[in-house]
């Protein structure tokens, strides 16, 4: 039994090829969602014609620029240009400055919301700005025409000469746990680079073995049949917590993603959720009749799974019925209970149910494998 | 050792063994003998445990294998047909993992010896030669010090030297007292090899003797080839063949390494077959290049058993 482990582990390190892909996957899922920072609130192009071309627009130009979501785009010199880039979807936002524009005596009108025209430019009519936006993006031109008319309207007490109005509010920024969607993120990877790599892994090994007989060979030995089992799982299991530590050391130290909870708790979910997968892969194994086979059965069942339970995106924003569905899905409660010790700082017993959850898929799978496992 | 009884195997409507019983002695190397899909390896994996039958009963040593499989896999050693072994282990390593679940066991290195592989105990199966490979399964099955041992086809597939080193290894495993039962469609090797041969054909015994007595048995215990420097006349052919209790058939033969026209009589009687060719050549203004006597061979045994070719 021991010596089956050992030599196991001497196969896997030593079939280099296979160890390092079953290492990189994820953790090249974790270099590119790390390295494109996605989850911010992305950003937006805005072009600015400048018609006035003063000290007065080029402060507004300035303040526009300090916000981070916007990109200032220089690239269109005419306001036409502008506006067909905006239909075309190349450009968020454009916002054109009328000549009027300038040292003012009179208040500022607000931004005129996608009217047309330049503004007028006598003297005793306001000036009216205008800016072009998409009407969908809700959150981003809250920001944007807020800016401006904030911008504005602060231009405006100060062309009237008014003192400071007697109402103000005073933000204050409070440091507060600030979880980024690349923490919640890696704990997906996680869950899934081992999900993927149990159930392949074990399903194309197996299916190689017993197409080379391997299996029939040990058969034909007092070897038990338990025993064989157990040390396929527990060889497998160590180089998922050897993956597992990879994924999240690099998460961690190289891309700065931050674990809340108790990182000891993530291991021992991933070691007891290993076990279900492995057994699926074993499943598989029984099923397919050559490595190939076991290869694409392996991935139709992973992938699809890897979507589903929330590995990139939250299972509530999937449609219809199938938020309620996928719960039943082995990497739904695994990645629910690893985010919850991870982000949530929970403990396991805090867990519980998603823990149930995963015993009964244990449990049955155990006994499916079982069933369906052929030597030959 | 070994007892067969009313052995039957199917699966679904396919029977691959049909109601065969034998029994191995202590001491012998007991071939059987027959095309792919006779049933030959279904029969050794009943006897080895790896398959339950329909009906019948496997008894090795005495130990019956369903009942007890695990007392029986503990003192046999098996060759499995086309086994290979993990690809990232060297043989010694191989050797020394099968080895770790028995009981009893030889150490590796003295195995590798036996077989002629120690210089090669740090290398992986990979590198190895077709030959050298079935030597180190051999080995592998010689891990536990078995009383049987079980050989599925242990030359198929190598090159005649490889074949002829490989049954050396075979007859020293039997001069070491064990008792050896393997599976093979080479007649040559049947006739080499084995104390006795059961002939299967369609998952039945069709003859089981020792390679003698299945030889003496045959109406035609011998064969006359000739070549002649032309191709013969149908008048000429069929005045051969009037000799019909001595001749019984005759016919062209392929033969590769003749320049000319190859023919074999099966014949009873090789002195009267011969001077009645000689004869009939004279008779008929024929030269012949070549003749010969040879006498029959398993494969003769079993074309006459099953009307069939024996083939790869």
């Amino acid at each position: 039994m021991l010596a089956l482990l050992v030599a196991n582990l001497k196969i896997m390190v030593r079939d280099r090829q296979a160890l390092f892909w079953a290492l990189a996957f994820p953790l090249i899922l974790v270099m590119v969602f790390g390295v494109f920072e996605v989850g911010g609130p992305g950003s937006a192009d805005l072009a600015i014609i400048d018609h006035a071309n003063s000290p007065l627009s080029r402060e507004l130009q300035s303040k526009l620029a300090e916000i981070d979501y916007l990109n200032i785009n220089r690239q269109y010199v005419s306001q036409a240009e502008a506006q067909e880039a905006l239909k075309d979807g190349d450009l968020e936002y454009l916002l054109v400055i009328p000549r009027g524009m300038t040292e003012l005596s009179r208040p500022l009108a607000s931004p005129n919301r996608n009217s047309d025209g330049v503004g007028s430019t006598h003297p005793d009519e306001p000036v009216s700005l205008t800016i072009y936006y998409d009407v969908n993006n809700e959150v981003g031109n809250q920001l944007v025409i807020e800016t401006i008319r904030h911008f504005l309207d602060e231009e405006n007490l100060r062309l009237i000469g008014s003192p400071p109005p007697p109402l103000n509010l005073v933000p204050r920024e409070v440091q507060v746990r600030k979880v980024e969607y690349f923490d919640v993120l890696l704990i997906g990877l996680v869950g899934m680079g081992m999900m993927t790599n149990s159930i392949i892994f074990i399903a194309v090994k197996i299916s190689m073995y017993r197409n080379q007989a391997i299996l029939k060979r040990m058969l034909v030995t007092p070897l038990k049949v338990r025993n064989y089992f157990a040390s396929e799982v527990l060889a497998h299991l160590l180089l998922t917590l050897v993956q597992t530590a990879v994924v999240i050391g690099v998460g961690v130290f190289v891309f700065g993603a931050s674990i809340y909870g108790n990182v000891l708790w993530v291991f021992i979910i991933v070691a007891f959720a290993n076990t279900i997968f492995l057994n699926i892969g074993f499943i598989i194994s029984g099923w397919a009749n050559s490595p190939r086979a076991a290869s694409g059965m392996g991935n139709a069942v992973a992938i699809p799974m890897m979507f589903f339970s929330g590995t990139f995106f939250p299972t509530s924003s999937l449609p219809a019925f199938l938020p309620e569905l996928v719960q039943v899905l082995p990497l739904t409660p695994m990645l629910d209970a690893m985010r919850g010790v991870a982000i949530d700082g929970l403990g396991l017993w805090q867990v519980w149910q998603e823990l149930a959850m995963l015993a009964g898929w244990l449990v049955v799978s155990s006994a499916v494998a079982v069933k369906l496992f052929r030597f030959g | 050792m070994i007892e067969v009884k009313g052995l039957v195997k199917r699966y679904g409507s396919l029977t691959a063994v049909d109601d065969i019983s034998f029994t191995v002695h202590r001491g012998e190397i007991f071939g059987i003998l027959g095309p792919n899909g006779a049933g030959k390896t279904t029969t050794l994996e009943i006897i080895e445990g790896l398959q339950r039958p329909t009906t019948g009963q496997t008894l090795v040593l005495g130990i019956d294998t369903h009942r007890n499989p695990a007392a029986v896999k503990e003192r046999i050693g098996v060759q499995i047909q086309a086994s290979a072994y993990f690809d990232y282990l060297t043989l010694d390593e191989i050797l020394t993992l099968f080895g770790s679940f028995y009981r009893r066991r030889i150490p590796s290195r003295e195995l590798l010896k036996r077989v002629g592989l120690l210089d090669r105990a740090r290398t992986t199966l990979k590198k190895l030669s077709g030959g050298q490979k079935q030597r180190f399964t051999v080995a592998a099955s010689l891990l536990n010090d078995p009383e049987v041992v079980i050989l599925d086809e242990p030359t198929t597939g190598l090159d005649p030297q490889a074949r002829r080193s490989l049954w050396q290894l075979i007859q020293q495993i039997h001069s070491d007292g064990k008792t050896v039962i393997l599976t093979t469609h080479y007649m040559e090797e049947a006739q080499t090899l084995c104390s006795r041969v059961a002939i299967m054909d369609m998952g039945r015994i069709v003859a089981l003797d020792t390679p003698a007595n299945l030889l003496r048995g045959l109406a035609s215990p011998y064969a006359v080839k000739m070549i002649t420097s032309r191709s013969l006349l149908s008048h000429e052919a069929e005045s051969l063949q009037r000799s019909p209790d001595n001749i019984l058939s005759f016919g062209s033969i392929q033969d590769g390494t003749a320049h000319g026209h190859s023919y074999q009589l099966r014949v009873r009687n090789a002195p009267q077959a011969v001077a009645h060719v000689l004869a009939w050549a004279a008779a008929h203004d024929i030269t012949l290049a070549h003749l010969e006597v040879v006498p029959a061979s398993l494969e003769d045994v079993f074309l006459e058993l099953t009307g069939k070719e024996l083939r790869d």
